[in-house]
């Protein structure tokens, strides 16, 4: 069984947010409204965070791409009172959107705030409606959603290993924001397999993880070198 | 095969019956994933990305003629897989409800906004008229077309309609981002394109101002040039310094950041290169052997001045300190650092932002790399290979045509004057309006929105309102289309063919296809259509410049053109490239394709062509003006001077010149920075509700435009984040809200550039500020060219 995590390259990321509009296009997220963005209300399963450090001339700007981290103890499950967020075997951190009543526990209780709440009815002006992703459902007002690690995508990949009568390749399966890189910064896969890439750099020393100290245990690490 | 919903149930019910048995589930459901397999449901596309001019080559998911999903081209040698945020957001530019579908014609005053929707057949045969007219009556030199500087199918087509109507008025670039840094590396090498760095396997970088990672040409080869530079583990970790007035993101990525005023990154470059001369830390072999105008000419008789002597003489690093704002210890640290480690490069502002440095700062900047010798080798400028894209005679000109031709472009500016004179649309608007060299009858607008994109808008708009026929070629009612009186609106690139010649940063050609991937409408159809069928409208001479039944057809006569180059292949993974580069360094022809049939199968398969083949050191083909050596004297700028004595060599040489708008005073006491918005810079759509939100988020800005200012200046005026201010120039006013950030000089304020369209759809109109309105433009003074980044401000609560 697999242990789906990423690794997110702080050194090479360029914050050029290709893997932000990547994933509003893979997970059909609504075209944001100017006066509800305005509000901060816009959906964005994987998020730039920014935090500005230091007074002029010795400023630095730190920025993070930040999906769900899908933690191995995470915090959102535990609360929810329907059971449409879950963990699954493989580790995803998954959002049954049909089952939410929109109580909004999980985005509380979530530290990383990576749970969006749509507040408005999401619309699609006539012709937008065509590029929507069959694969993926859309959210109605009122219900709360999350990065799935885009898990249509395992489905499908791990149908055609099936089919194919073989077991799923490494890279077969990658989330839409990893493909989209152009700075190859993230790197995806089994973090339980010794030999795959995103296992071997979770173990480099430039590792880290978000709020380490609450015991969330995420599958999102992050590489930078410490100055 | 056609799918009722009740088939594609049944059978996708069948497939999970038996895959729970254990069967294998038939093809049907999930065949498009696996690649190249044809089927009826769902198929990839390899084509082109036009959403900026990077070039880069998107793999395009496509069910049922609907486009579900854009990746990039594994296999593309630009991006490999790797894009842009424009690129994934191309769906929303594709499917948008504000994209015009139907040719518009004017119903009323100018600049009114109320149109009529005419046929496409009918707004051909009414722009065909009357270019018909023209050429019969005051001459077809009247007939100008501005373009966006694209080196596509558009661009090849229009080349030769132009030179066999009669016009000589092809103009590139209405975006600031089109205005690249050709006029520099002309002057010292007479080089007549763009170069590259090869940043990725450079070892030390160092950036005047060049905001490489918010708004490069090529977004997406940045990224992956960056990644490369910073390497996976620590020794393998170069160095890279970002000069700029701001900390952009490209500051904010650099390992260091030194802010230096505005327009002083020349200086700042002279300054490096005073400690590099005097304390001898130069490639003594490259300067001696391959430079010119280093030593004084005539050895210095009659007061001659050379390279060396003028910045060992003007550019000590007290003086540079004072002029830029940074410390005299930082310059000669970064003078040593720079020479430390080769290849080593120093690059200016490239590619798409607004212009900010003189020629002479970009000459400045440039002559660091001649320094240490990083010029044309692995890790330096690399100079951008040509490839031919059509091998077609050149249109044999009529009477009318040869009049028209040999009247003077109306974009350049006068060479008397201006020794580079290049293409300084800033003062395209000032020319027209002012009938000079002659009036402008019929002006197309192929490409850029210049009203938004010049810095003196209301004299835009003016310009257009002037010319008798504006004719806009563009998919949105944006600023400059509301001053149109014929609007044929383009095609969806996702829906029309196209080829597009672009370079990788080590110099390579790399020609992308593009095809429809879902079908253009009959009302919008794409751009190299329209010329197509205005040359056949037109008829001889015209008609027979361009033989093409349709643009498929001249995609195709480029796929032809390149099979009979003899050089590179269709895109491949990176060991057919290794393959291919081995034998053409072995003289060996690459294995072309049988035939040119199977050769344009493969073409636009793969999603295109490129030649992975770099020569370092052809030094004939980069040094291309008369001394055929590096000019840190240039050659080109003393043909206009005709340098007798001291001051005719300074002209001659890089130097810094104070803004010619003064020091700032009480009146005005900042200095305006007007910065492309990452995200938006360089983007053709804009219209496209995810980029509009990602903009502003790197300073936590929604939806609407801000002045950052320094905390420090602010609580002198007493203003608080978030308050209302205006800032005022002598041009204009603009009131914003005010973001306070320690990343920008205390005497400086920033504004970003992206917002504040007044059309082109529900989510950029009226949305910001558009910070063109305040910038008091600067002529540079070797090409007559804008500069944006001169203006004084004033600042005021409100």
């Amino acid at each position: 069984m697999a242990r789906w995590g990423m690794v997110i390259d702080l050194d090479c990321c360029t914050a050029c947010q290709a893997c932000v509009v990547a994933c509003q296009a893979e997970n059909n997220q609504p075209p944001p409204q100017a006066g509800q963005a305005q509000m901060g209300r816009s959906i964005a399963w994987m998020e730039l965070v920014t935090y500005h450090e230091g007074q002029y001339p010795n400023v630095k700007l730190r920025i993070l791409p930040r999906p769900c981290m899908h933690c191995d103890e995470p915090p959102c499950v535990k609360v929810c009172p329907v059971g449409a967020t879950y963990k699954s075997e493989e580790g995803i951190v998954g959002q049954i959107f049909g089952r939410c009543i929109g109580c909004r526990y999980c985005t509380t209780a979530c530290p990383y705030t990576v749970r969006y709440f749509n507040w408005y009815e999401p619309v699609w002006p006539e012709p937008m409606q065509k590029g929507l992703n069959p694969d993926v459902s859309i959210r109605p007002k009122g219900v709360v959603e999350k990065c799935t690690l885009c898990h249509h995508r395992l489905i499908k990949a791990n149908d055609l290993a099936r089919y194919e009568n073989r077991p799923l390749r490494p890279g077969e399966y990658v989330p839409a924001c990893v493909e989209s890189c152009p700075a190859s910064a993230m790197v995806f896969g089994d973090l339980d397999d010794p030999e795959s890439e995103v296992s071997q750099l979770a173990h480099s020393r430039r590792a880290f993880h978000l709020l380490e100290d609450l015991g969330t245990e995420p599958k999102v690490i992050y590489l930078q070198e410490k100055e | 095969m056609e799918f009722t919903r009740r088939e594609f149930l049944i059978a996708g019910g069948v497939s999970g019956a038996l895959a729970a048995q254990g069967w294998a589930v038939p093809q049907v459901i999930y065949a498009g994933a696996r690649e190249g397999q044809a089927d009826p449901l769902e198929r990839t596309v390899m084509t082109l990305c036009r959403q900026c001019s990077g070039g880069c080559g998107l793999k395009v998911r496509v069910i049922r003629d609907c486009v579900v999903g854009i990746a990039g081209n594994p296999i593309h040698p630009i991006n490999r897989g790797g894009v842009c945020p424009g690129a994934p957001a191309a769906v929303q530019s594709l499917y948008n409800p504000d994209r015009l579908t139907q040719p518009l014609v004017l119903a009323g005053p100018k600049g009114a906004g109320r149109y009529q929707p005419v046929s496409w057949t009918e707004a051909v045969r009414q722009l065909a008229a009357r270019l018909r007219d023209l050429r019969r009556t005051t001459g077809p030199h009247g007939l100008a077309v501005i373009t966006r500087g694209d080196r596509g199918l558009k661009r090849l087509l229009l080349e030769r309609f132009l030179q066999a109507y009669g016009s000589n008025n092809l103009i590139d670039g209405a975006a600031p981002d089109a205005h690249q840094a050709y006029p520099a590396i002309r002057a010292v090498q007479g080089f007549p394109r763009a170069v590259g760095y090869d940043l990725a396997q450079t070892r030390y970088v160092l950036s005047f101002g060049s905001q490489w990672l918010d708004a490069h040409w090529s977004p997406a080869q940045a990224g992956a040039t960056f990644a490369a530079l910073r390497g996976r583990d620590q020794d393998d970790r170069r160095r890279f310094v970002h000069v700029e007035p701001r900390l952009s993101l490209t500051a904010a990525k650099a390992d260091e950041w030194i802010p230096a005023r505005p327009g002083t990154e020349g200086a700042l470059a002279l300054g490096l290169a005073h400690v590099i001369v005097r304390e001898g830390l130069y490639d003594r072999a490259f300067v001696e052997r391959m430079t010119d105008g280093f030593e004084d000419p005539d050895g210095g008789r009659g007061g001659r001045i050379g390279f060396r002597r003028l910045v060992l003489r003007d550019y000590a690093p007290s003086r540079v300190s004072r002029i830029t704002g940074v410390e005299e210890g930082t310059i000669f640290r970064l003078a040593r650092e720079f020479t430390a480690q080769r290849p080593a490069l120093a690059i200016g502002y490239d590619g798409a932002s607004v212009s900010t440095q003189r020629t002479y700062d970009r000459m400045a900047i440039h002559a660091l790399n001649a320094l240490v010798g990083s010029i044309d080798v692995a890790g330096g400028v690399t100079h951008f290979r040509d490839i031919e894209l059509l091998n077609l005679p050149v249109p044999e000109p009529d009477g009318p045509a040869e009049a028209g031709l040999s009247k003077p472009r109306i974009d350049v500016a006068d060479p008397s004057v201006y020794p580079l004179a290049d293409c300084p649309t800033g003062m395209l608007a000032e020319r027209i309006l002012a009938d000079l060299p002659y009036p402008i009858e019929v002006l197309v607008l192929a490409g850029g929105n210049p009203v938004f994109d010049s810095p003196h808008p209301q004299r835009v708009q003016q310009a257009l309102g002037k010319v008798p026929l504006v004719v806009s070629l563009s998919s949105w009612m944006d600023d400059s289309a509301r001053w149109a009186d014929l609007i044929i609106p383009d095609a969806h690139s996702l829906s029309s063919w196209d080829v597009d010649l672009s370079h990788t940063l080590t110099g390579r050609p790399v020609v992308t296809t593009a095809r429809p991937v879902v079908p253009a409408s009959a009302e919008a159809r794409g751009s190299a259509e329209l010329i197509l069928e205005l040359a056949r409208e037109l008829g001889d001479p015209v008609s027979r410049a361009l033989p093409f039944p349709t643009a498929q057809a001249a995609v195709r006569a480029v796929c032809d053109t390149l099979a009979a180059s003899g050089r590179g292949g269709a895109f491949g993974p990176l060991e057919q490239e290794g393959w291919i580069r081995l034998l053409e360094r072995g003289g060996w022809r690459p294995p072309a394709a049988r035939s040119q049939d199977e050769f344009y199968t493969k073409v636009i398969a793969a999603g295109g062509w490129s030649d992975p083949i770099y020569y370092d050191r052809e030094w004939d083909r980069v040094f291309r003006s008369p001394p055929r050596r590096f000019a840190f004297h240039s050659a080109l700028i003393a043909q206009h001077v005709k340098p007798r004595n001291e001051a005719d060599d300074v002209r001659c040489l890089p130097h810094y010149q104070a803004h010619e708008s003064g020091e700032p005073n009480e009146a005005f006491p900042y200095r305006l920075y007007v910065y492309p918005l990452a995200v938006l810079a360089g983007m053709k759509d804009v219209n496209i509700p995810w980029l509009m939100d990602a903009s502003g988020r790197l300073m936590r800005q929604r939806w609407n435009t801000w002045v950052e200012i320094n905390p420090r200046t602010a609580h002198k005026l007493d203003i608080a984040d978030g308050d209302v201010v205006t800032v005022a120039s002598s041009r204009g006013t603009l009131r914003l809200h005010a973001k306070l950030f320690e990343g920008i000089m205390p005497e400086v304020l920033a504004i970003p550039y992206g917002f504040g369209h007044e059309g082109g759809g529900r989510w950029c109109e009226k949305i910001g500020q558009n910070p063109a309105t305040l910038v008091d433009v600067e002529i540079d003074p070797l090409t007559g060219g804008p500069l944006w980044n001169s203006t004084r401000v004033a600042l005021r609560k409100t």
